[in-house]
């Protein structure tokens, strides 16, 4: 097969030390980085990028992937032990995994998620090196209507994540709209609520917002409660917690993992908003086929494991429109497009036929750099998870200065770090009155671009909403859509209906032999 | 094993460099300059085309030891790059802070309140511009510019794309349509990845995009360039005409430079433009303009205010015309 | 949140009520007090929405060309907004919220809260001339003087080890450019 000699070629020509070395490297300077809240892959590359000029350009961007994976692997780190996620994609995590953590099983949802995104990451390099060229021709009938389509299916997810009050799910995920229309229209260049602050230009900053009404809220939640004045601490009621999953929690993770993958896969594959779709549909998916939907948000395993699968095979999907069409799928994977520039690369659909040398020994390192990272993990995890066990009154400070120096560190930008305080206490009145956090953050990140896509789709059609119905792949997303609008409502009567049978079923065969003793005693 | 000990290195001295502190703003004769750290500010993320061009000058300067002292690169994104500009304004007759320059050098402060304009700064020089392709799909059959008119005749009004509203993009599709007499609809697109995937679904007519990052497409025949907005034809597409060929005017283009604070001493300033005059001599620079394809344009000094001045007043103008602003 | 506070919930009382578990019964005064205290949230979205709303309609509806303009998806959201926080306001004047409070012992803390928010707002705004290791030390000192003073000393070490700690790893590793203000020397 010219496909796996090509892959062994790959392969073998990232198995030198140094590029081992240079994978190790990455792989914790992403890990590290990405555990600081605020910085992510971007800070890593700029990290290392004055390195690389030594390099040639395989090494040099097998570093840069490396420090690339490795940072999202720190971000789930970070939202686990400190619930602040660093991206919209990482929002589960830190809804199941922080909660893990607070009950004493920080390091079983650490290697849970470790194992969730080996798992996710090999496969979906695995399909990278089976389907690239075929989920490329994916990318490339993605316009502004799919896309639209593809946030719109988002955000019906939100419905599930939302809950049942869904007054305070709607209101929160207005408010979210309502803080992504800061900045200027990417349609007309207008500004809009930016009251003349150049600093709010390109919109309210994710990241202070989603560390804020997070990580910041939740402790000033638990300080509200009284947790330092509590004579019981939470976590040392359970002291002795355990290294590895127990038997439930894999059980629980397993089915999530295979479905995450691939449903992450293929969502990485679209520009734009794959990686948050993936790991919010993911999620969505695991609560409604779970058998106790009520646990999650409380820390329910499916629940990470499932959107850590799909956000990290989501990362590899991404790759694909990179290598086979040069186009990048996601911000980080535009910076290792810029990369490909500064080595001479031409990024674009011949990439991988001139050079297949660099495109293979790319995707051999992914491999690589997934068993690398499974392997550091393990080894780190203890030494994270202890993290979880000081107790929140001495941990709460610190972590709000850590916070605050990530976020000024961003841009250096002092506004940041009053945005995330701020946010801090929107998000603890949110709690308080039964708003969802998690879903202001996750509109936040969709809607801009449910309002760009849709200005777009409208431009391009001459104003008429026809040309979702004229193009077969829109078509298609329409269809998922509905489907996705009308199941919840569906499943529960199908499954109403199957429990009726049954107990007809049931009942009648036990009229039946009732019948049957009757005519025995006729 | 060299590369590991090169990587070390290079981290013991990136180490070096911040442990050095931050160099205090201090008054100093003219002959000792420069005899400190030097700030040197990328307005944008990394990894974009100003982040390359900046790190690419900063390695020249290394290399070729041009600088005597460390030179500390740090990106101040934000505000499509009012923050990384305005941190340079905040630091006025400091000869120690510097950054480069891009389109957004003239078109932020158009649409937003920065508290600066290209005027404030102190320019050292040009070095090259940012022009670009014209591209359709290539299932389109259009092959040439007059295939092209012709289309467009045709349909009426066709929907081509662009990067954001108050930029280049938006008035090299105006001015061609005007021109060339013809209707367009504008597409404003936020980042390159989604116009790109745009054009090939077959939604959009045609986009403009810089051509190193559209050459790719152009290669494997996924799109058919049209037309250059540069001067001179595309070194590697010389084929494909300019707008000049068809008398198109205003088409205008985006600045690379190099500008120093406001009221920088004129000491440091003739220092930048001589360092600056070796560096783009060497091959490295060279190599760095062939690979992302950009268009030599070197002025120093007053010739690049002029130019600034020139190209800003311009733009604005268009832009009111089309409305835009 | 000021109308949630009630006089035996100081910071750093020290003397919770030992009672876990759910809401003990004498506690509907305090349950009238919560009751306002959504209402206040409720009516302060309503205004911030309907703020919103009202720049929204300074936007244009529709572009010259027809196409969604602007002001489209603020009105919306805006409109929407309101609508929902009054539906919010309304629902919360007639239930009792009992499903609001999840039962944590030891009382609730609002002042403790309450003086938080000051100390960060003071830390935003001293952050860039104090110096990044100073203003972090200080907050250190001040939070673990409220909630943690079991260990006094520790905590005083600490409070000045990890800020210093910090800053040199984001200055030397990170390189990130934080500010050192009065702490120039380091």
């Amino acid at each position: 097969m010219d496909l796996f000699s090509d892959l062994l070629h790959g392969i073998a020509s990232v198995l030198s030390p140094t590029t081992i070395a240079l994978l190790a490297l990455g792989v914790l300077v992403g890990m590290l980085v990405g555990v600081i809240p605020g910085l992510g892959p971007s800070a890593g590359l700029a990290i290392l990028l004055p390195m690389t000029f030594g390099l040639d350009s395989v090494g040099a961007i097998v570093l840069l992937a490396a420090v690339y994976y490795g940072a999202f692997y720190g971000n789930t780190i970070t939202s686990v032990l400190i619930n602040a996620p660093g991206d919209a994609a990482s929002v589960p995590t830190a809804l199941e995994g922080y909660p893990m953590a607070r009950r004493g099983r920080a390091a079983p949802a650490l290697i849970i998620a470790t194992i969730a995104s080996f798992v996710a990451g090999t496969a979906a390099v695995v399909m990278l090196t089976l389907a690239a060229p075929a989920a490329a021709s994916v990318t490339s009938n993605f316009g502004p209507p799919e896309l639209f389509l593809l946030v719109l299916l988002g955000l019906i997810t939100l419905v599930m994540l939302v809950g049942r009050n869904w007054v305070r799910g709607a209101l929160s995920v207005v408010l979210g709209f309502a803080i992504g229309t800061v900045g200027i229209d990417i349609g007309g260049g207008e500004q809009r609520y930016t009251f003349g602050s150049t600093e709010l230009i390109n919109g309210i900053p994710f990241i202070p917002v989603a560390i804020g009404l997070f990580g910041l809220g939740e402790i000033l939640w638990t300080l509200y409660n009284g947790v330092h004045a509590s004579t019981r601490d939470p976590i040392k009621v359970r002291g002795k917690s355990g290294f590895w999953p127990n038997r439930t929690e894999w059980r629980e993770s397993r089915g999530p993992i295979l479905r995450g993958a691939p449903l992450g896969f293929g969502m990485g594959v679209i520009p734009g908003a794959g990686a948050t779709v993936a790991s919010l549909m993911s999620y969505s998916v695991e609560k409604s086929i779970s058998k106790n939907p009520e646990r999650f948000g409380k820390g329910a395993p499916a629940g990470l494991a499932g959107p850590e699968a799909a956000n990290n095979a989501a990362a590899t999907g991404s790759m694909v429109p990179l290598l086979t069409l040069g186009i990048p799928g996601s911000a980080s994977t535009a910076v290792l497009l810029g990369g490909f520039l500064m080595w001479g690369l031409q990024p674009g659909p011949l990439l991988m036929e001139q050079n297949p040398e660099f495109a293979w020994g790319l995707i051999g390192s992914m491999y690589l750099g997934n068993v690398m990272l499974l392997a550091i993990n393990i080894f780190c995890i203890p030494m994270f998870a202890a993290v979880a066990r000081i107790s929140l009154p001495t941990l709460a400070p610190l972590i709000i200065v850590l916070c605050a120096f990530g976020a000024f560190t961003v841009n250096g930008s002092i506004v940041e770090v009053g945005i995330m305080f701020a946010c801090g206490f929107i998000g603890f009145f949110m709690r308080m009155y039964g708003l969802s956090p998690a879903a202001l953050v996750i509109a936040l990140v969709l809607g801009p671009l449910a309002e760009e896509t849709l200005r777009q789709t409208l431009i391009i059609s001459g104003g008429s909403f026809g040309i979702f119905l004229v193009r077969t792949p829109s078509l298609l997303l329409l269809c998922t859509a509905a489907a996705l609008c009308v199941l919840p409502l569906v499943f529960p009567l199908v499954k109403r209906a199957f429990q009726r049978g049954l107990d007809r079923r049931r009942s009648r065969s036990a009229g039946e032999s009732a019948e049957a003793g009757h005519a025995d005693r006729s | 094993m060299r590369k590991i000990c090169c990587v070390f290195a290079t981290a013991s001295l990136v180490l070096a460099t911040s442990a050095c502190g931050a160099g205090t703003l201090a008054e100093e004769d003219a002959e000792d300059y420069p005899d400190q750290e030097l700030d040197w500010t990328i307005a944008f993320g990394p990894g974009g085309g100003n982040d390359i061009m900046s790190r690419t000058m900063v390695e020249i300067l290394e290399n070729e030891e041009l600088y005597p002292n460390d030179i500390v690169v740090e990106n101040r994104e934000g505000g499509s790059g009012a923050t990384g500009w305005g941190h340079v304004l905040s630091q006025s007759g400091d000869p120690y802070t510097i950054s480069t320059t891009s389109g957004s050098f003239l078109t932020t402060p158009l649409q937003a309140d920065t508290g600066w304009t290209h005027e404030d700064f102190t320019g050292v020089g040009l070095f090259a511009t940012d022009d670009t392709l014209f591209v359709v799909p290539s299932d389109s059959d259009i092959e040439s510019w007059e295939d092209w008119l012709e289309f467009a005749e045709d349909e009426g009004t066709v929907t081509v794309g662009g990067i954001g509203t108050v930029n280049v993009d938006f008035i090299i599709q105006a001015e061609l349509a005007e021109q060339a007499g013809y209707e367009i609809d504008y597409v404003p697109f936020n980042e390159e990845g989604q116009m790109q995937s745009a054009l090939l679904s077959g939604t959009l007519d045609a986009t403009v995009s810089n051509p190193g990052s559209v050459l790719g497409q152009v290669e494997a025949e996924e799109v058919t360039p049209l037309l250059y907005t540069g001067e001179e034809p595309l070194e590697v597409l010389p084929d494909v005409p300019t707008g000049g060929d068809f008398d198109y005017e205003n088409l205008v283009s985006m600045p690379r430079g190099l500008i120093l604070p406001p009221d920088a001493p004129d000491h440091a300033r003739e220092w930048w433009i001589d360092t600056m005059q070796q560096v783009v001599e060497t091959e490295e620079w060279q190599q760095y303009l062939d690979d992302n394809h950009l268009t030599e344009d070197v002025r120093w000094g007053d010739d690049f205010e002029a130019y600034l001045e020139e190209s800003a007043t311009g733009l604005e103008e268009t832009l009111k015309e089309h409305g835009a602003i | 949140m000021g109308e949630t506070r009630s006089p035996e919930t100081r910071p750093a009382a020290g003397t919770p009520p030992p009672v876990p578990g759910p809401r003990p019964s004498p506690e509907t005064g305090r349950r009238q007090r919560r009751l306002t205290g959504a209402v206040l949230f409720y009516s302060v979205l309503a205004a911030v929405l309907g703020a919103y709303t009202l720049l929204a309609f300074d936007m244009e509806w529709s572009t010259q060309a027809g196409r969604i303009g602007p002001g489209f998806f603020p009105r919306t959201i805006g409109v929407a907004g309101v609508a929902l926080s009054l539906v919010g306001l309304v629902t919360s004047l007639r239930s009792t919220p009992a499903a609001e409070t999840d039962g944590t012992e030891s009382g609730h803390h609002p002042a403790l809260v309450a003086v938080i928010g000051v100390a960060l707002a003071g830390f935003v705004t001293v952050f860039i001339p104090v110096g990044a290791p100073l203003t972090a030390a200080a907050f250190l000192l001040l939070m673990y003087f409220l909630i943690d003073r079991k260990y006094i000393v520790r905590r005083i070490i600490l409070s000045l080890a990890f800020p210093l700690f910090l800053y040199l790893f984001f200055e030397v590793w990170l390189n990130a450019g934080l500010p050192a203000g009065l702490t120039a020397f380091l």
